[in-house]
C-alpha cells in the first residue's frame, strides 16, 4: 500500500466520524428565542427557505487501479466560509470503455426533457432548468469524442450518456 | 416542534442564524475532502497498491446533507455507502439514500433520492414510528430512519418518479 493512498484512505475515515461528531452535536444551543423563531418559519416553507445543502464524495476504483475522488453537492468553498448554492452538481461516474466514451449522472427528481447536454472545447456540460431541482456540471472528458454521435437516455433518476471516442471507427 | 428540540445544550457547535459554528465545522470538513480530492488526483498516474475493502465490486459514495429541520433545527444527515469501521472505512454494497422528512400538519412527508432503481424493486415498511426503506436490483438501497411522530401505517401512499421516493403517512391520532 502507497503512503499517500493509505493516508487518504485514513483521512476518509477520519472525515466520516467528524461528520458523524458535527450531527450528533448540533442542536440549539446558544440560539436566542428570535433567531428561533425565525428559524422556524423559514423551515416551515419548502420553497422559499434556505436550499438544502448536500456535499458528498464518490471514490471509485481507476484505471490502473488507484482510487479516483470525484466531489458533488451544492455546498461551495468561498472566502467568507462554505455557501449553500441553489443548482447541485450532480454525481457523474465516466467510464471508458475501449471505442466509446459512458458518462452516467445521478439527476433525480428531473424530467428528461428539462436536462440539457452540451459538448464544447472537450468539456461536457450538464444541466437542468427544473423549477425544484437544479443540477448543473461541466467534466472535461478524458479523450476527444464525436460529438455527432452521442446517445442519451434518462430514466429513474439516472442520465446516460454514450459518446463515440474520435477516431473510433463506426460499429466497432 | 417538540419541547425535547428546544432543550438548549450546554455542550455542542454553536449555531447562529448564519449556520456559522456548524458551517464552519462543514468547511473544515469541505477542506479535508478538497485536499484528499487534490491528493487523489494527484496519485493517479502513479502505481501502487492500496485496499479499501469493497472498492473492487462497487463505487463508494459518501456525503451529507443540511437542512433545517423539523422546527428550525439544523439537521445534518449521511448519505452513502462508505462505513466507517475499526479497520478503516469499507464499501458496502448497499447506499443508505439521500432522505429528507418533511412535517405537513396532519401527515408526514419523506422524499428519498434512489435513483436507478424500479418502483417495484422498492420495500416500504412502517413499525410504529420507524421507516424502513429497501431496494434491490441494479443498485441497492438501504435506509432505517425515525420519523417526528407516531403514525398510521395503514394510510401510507407512495409514489416513485425520476429516481425520488416520496411516502405520505398520516400521523397517528
Amino acid at each position: 500500500m502507497s503512503t499517500e493512498l493509505g493516508d487518504m484512505f485514513k483521512g476518509l475515515g477520519d472525515l466520516i466520524k467528524l461528520a458523524t461528531d458535527l450531527a450528533d452535536k448540533v442542536d440549539l444551543s446558544e440560539l436566542d428565542e428570535e433567531k428561533i423563531a425565525e428559524l422556524r418559519r423559514a423551515s416551515q416553507t419548502r420553497v422559499g427557505g434556505m436550499p438544502r445543502g448536500v456535499y458528498g464524495v464518490s471514490v471509485r476504483r481507476g484505471v490502473s487501479g488507484i482510487p479516483r475522488v470525484q466531489p458533488f453537492g451544492n455546498i461551495r468553498r468561498t472566502e467568507r466560509g462554505p455557501v449553500v448554492d441553489e443548482v447541485r452538481e450532480p454525481l457523474v461516474d465516466v467510464f471508458d470503455e475501449d471505442d466509446v466514451l459512458l458518462v452516467i449522472a445521478e439527476l433525480p427528481g428531473v424530467a428528461e426533457k428539462d436536462i440539457q447536454i452540451e459538448i464544447r472545447d472537450g468539456l461536457l456540460k450538464l444541466s437542468t432548468t427544473t423549477k425544484s431541482r437544479r443540477y448543473a456540471r461541466e467534466l472535461p472528458l478524458p479523450c476527444p469524442v464525436e460529438e455527432s454521435t452521442m446517445e442519451s437516455a434518462y430514466k429513474n433518476g439516472v442520465l446516460e450518456i454514450r459518446l463515440r471516442k474520435s477516431g473510433a471507427e463506426e460499429g466497432t | 416542534m417538540t419541547e425535547k428540540k428546544r432543550t438548549r445544550e450546554e455542550e455542542g457547535i454553536q449555531v447562529d442564524f448564519g449556520l456559522g459554528g456548524l458551517f464552519k465545522g462543514i468547511g473544515n470538513f469541505i477542506d479535508l475532502l478538497s485536499d484528499m480530492t487534490e491528493k487523489g488526483e494527484s496519485v493517479v498516474s502513479r502505481t501502487g497498491e492500496f485496499k479499501v475493502e469493497g472498492l473492487d465490486q462497487a463505487r463508494g459514495v459518501y456525503g451529507f446533507s443540511v437542512r433545517m429541520g423539523l422546527g428550525g433545527t439544523p439537521t445534518v444527515e449521511h448519505f452513502g455507502n462508505i462505513r466507517a469501521t475499526d479497520e478503516g472505512p469499507v464499501v458496502a454494497e448497499e447506499r443508505e439514500p439521500l432522505v429528507d422528512v418533511f412535517d405537513e400538519g396532519e401527515l408526514i412527508l419523506v422524499v428519498a433520492e434512489m435513483p436507478g432503481v424500479e418502483k417495484d424493486d422498492i420495500q416500504i415498511e412502517v413499525q410504529d414510528d420507524i421507516l424502513s426503506l429497501s431496494a434491490t436490483g441494479e443498485r441497492k438501497y438501504v435506509k432505517e430512519l425515525l420519523l417526528p411522530s407516531l403514525v398510521d401505517a395503514d394510510t401510507m401512499e407512495t409514489a416513485y418518479h425520476n429516481g425520488i421516493l416520496e411516502v405520505r403517512l398520516g400521523k397517528a391520532s
